[in-house]
């Protein structure tokens, strides 16, 4: 999986924004208010992190079960793409 | 003032302080206060300040809507630039970005800070250039004036200028020369500079008292002022020194002691004796104004006021001349006006762009003509009045 180009994380006023910049606003929502559990999780992508290590990651951060854990981050990848953020590698 | 001009200053002191505001859900008409916000382009700094208070659903909604907008403009437009710059160091091009590309980073939060373009200064030599850079990332060009190109793409604006200031105010200084030595002493990052800040500052107050002079400006560059000072730990003597050598500094006096009065702060000079009625004047202008300034009848004679004021010779002697230079536009003039762009380069056309010109305003605008060539005999009182406005500001 690969994010977009141009999509931008930020945090602004205390609120986190995915913001679709320059041409990727063609294919994504101009503005998108996320919470404080999507940063996390885009964070580790745009980190390049693989689903296995996600889930390593926010085991050892935090204090939820590994079903939990899984089942969240395969809806939050499924939402992703459904939203154009993410990509095929080769599609890029 | 009406209750939400007073409420709206009261939020952008309470933001310039980082303070939280305390503001109930039935003080105000929130609709009325949004207005007034999106008149100056600050609707977003207004939602940071109420976003804890129990608005009603339809002014949260606005004022929500208009921060997600101010953000958005904002990291977009910082991440095209990035990407244009990219391409001006690959091609070898000098450019420096300035106004609110430098302005907005001593904010609390630099994406409140609003622009409606983004202004880069390139050299004359890079224009064919940075033109074809700004078409292949997609934009149109949409006006050419020769000292500013402006582009257009998809809710964004960039001007890409070759001369930083290239307008008179009501004094005998050349600004445009002046600020040329803006590429002198700059950074430089790869093929990007940034100029020194005492400079840039000192001509962000040339550009406000340029608004000023012509169809105002809004509460924006007083708060650019305001950050500064706060922020950007400048060399206070050296921009004095500037502002004295351009004759801006009574200017510059009579801003800061607009800025302590609304914002309830220190600045670090002022004017020692403001007149209160004056300053009622501004404040009630800047809001009818909003940010861009306004085309009025109060503002219309700007120009006017501005050539009598800056003019060694009597009232009649200067309103003459200026009816002279609307019949015959000088060709300086006249090339930069897109539908006589024929002219361009062909100066020895001009009598005939003239004469086209009398003869399309005989036929299509005869009132608005001749009202324009008898203006400063008709309005001298108007005239006269303005002039007494900017001898208050100081210009």
């Amino acid at each position: 999986m690969k994010i977009r180009d141009g999509i931008v994380l930020k945090n602004i006023c205390g609120t986190w924004l995915l913001i679709a910049a320059g041409e990727t606003s063609e294919h994504c929502k101009y503005v998108r208010e996320v919470n404080d559990t999507f940063a996390w999780y885009w964070k580790e992508i745009e980190q390049g992190r693989t689903k296995e290590e996600i889930v390593a990651d926010t085991l050892e951060r935090f204090d939820v079960s590994e079903e939990l854990v899984r089942s969240d981050i395969e809806e939050y990848i499924r939402s992703l793409y459904a939203m154009n953020y993410l990509i095929k590698e080769e599609t890029k | 003032m009406t209750r939400e001009q007073e409420l709206y200053l009261l939020l952008l002191s309470d933001y310039v302080h980082q303070r939280k505001s305390e503001i109930r859900e039935n003080d105000t008409d929130f609709q009325r206060l949004a207005e007034v916000a999106r008149r100056q382009n600050t609707v977003g700094i207004l939602w940071y300040q109420l976003r804890d208070v129990p608005l009603p659903e339809t002014a949260v909604r606005e004022f929500k809507e208009g921060f997600l907008s101010d953000a958005y403009l904002s990291v977009n437009s910082s991440y095209v630039l990035n990407e244009i710059g990219r391409c001006f160091g690959g091609q070898k091009i000098p450019y420096l970005p300035f106004k609110g590309s430098l302005m907005k980073e001593n904010y609390p939060h630099p994406e409140l800070r609003t622009m409606g373009d983004r202004d880069i200064l390139i050299r004359h030599e890079d224009r064919t250039v940075t033109d074809a850079i700004m078409k292949e990332h997609g934009f149109s060009r949409l006006i050419d004036n020769h000292a500013v190109w402006t582009y257009y793409k998809k809710h964004l604006v960039f001007e890409i200028h070759d001369v930083m200031f290239y307008e008179d105010l009501s004094n005998d200084i050349d600004y445009r020369t002046y600020f040329e030595r803006i590429w002198d002493n700059a950074e430089i990052q790869d093929y990007r500079y940034i100029p020194e800040k005492e400079l840039h500052f000192v001509y962000t107050m040339a550009h406000t008292a340029k608004h000023t002079t012509n169809k105002g400006m809004g509460f924006r560059a007083f708060l650019d002022m305001v950050f500064f000072y706060k922020h950007a730990d400048a060399d206070w003597n050296k921009i004095t020194g500037y502002l004295k050598e351009i004759k801006l500094y009574e200017f510059a006096c009579n801003c800061f002691s607009l800025c302590e009065k609304w914002f309830g702060v220190k600045m670090p000079f002022h004017n020692e004796d403001p007149d209160p009625e004056f300053m009622n004047q501004v404040t009630e202008k800047i809001f009818r104004d909003g940010i861009f300034g306004l085309r009025s009848e109060e503002n219309d004679v700007g120009h006017s006021a501005k050539e009598i004021r800056r003019s060694s010779k009597g009232y009649t002697q200067t309103a003459l001349k200026l009816t002279l230079h609307k019949l015959f536009p000088p060709y300086r003039d006249m090339q930069l006006i897109p539908w006589y762009s024929w002219v361009d380069g062909k100066p020895w056309l001009m009598p005939a762009a003239w004469i086209y010109r009398w003869g399309y305003c005989i036929v299509n605008k005869r009132k608005e003509g001749t009202d324009l060539l008898l203006e400063p005999y008709q309005k001298r009182k108007e005239i006269e009045e303005r002039e007494e406005y900017l001898e208050k500001w100081g210009l």
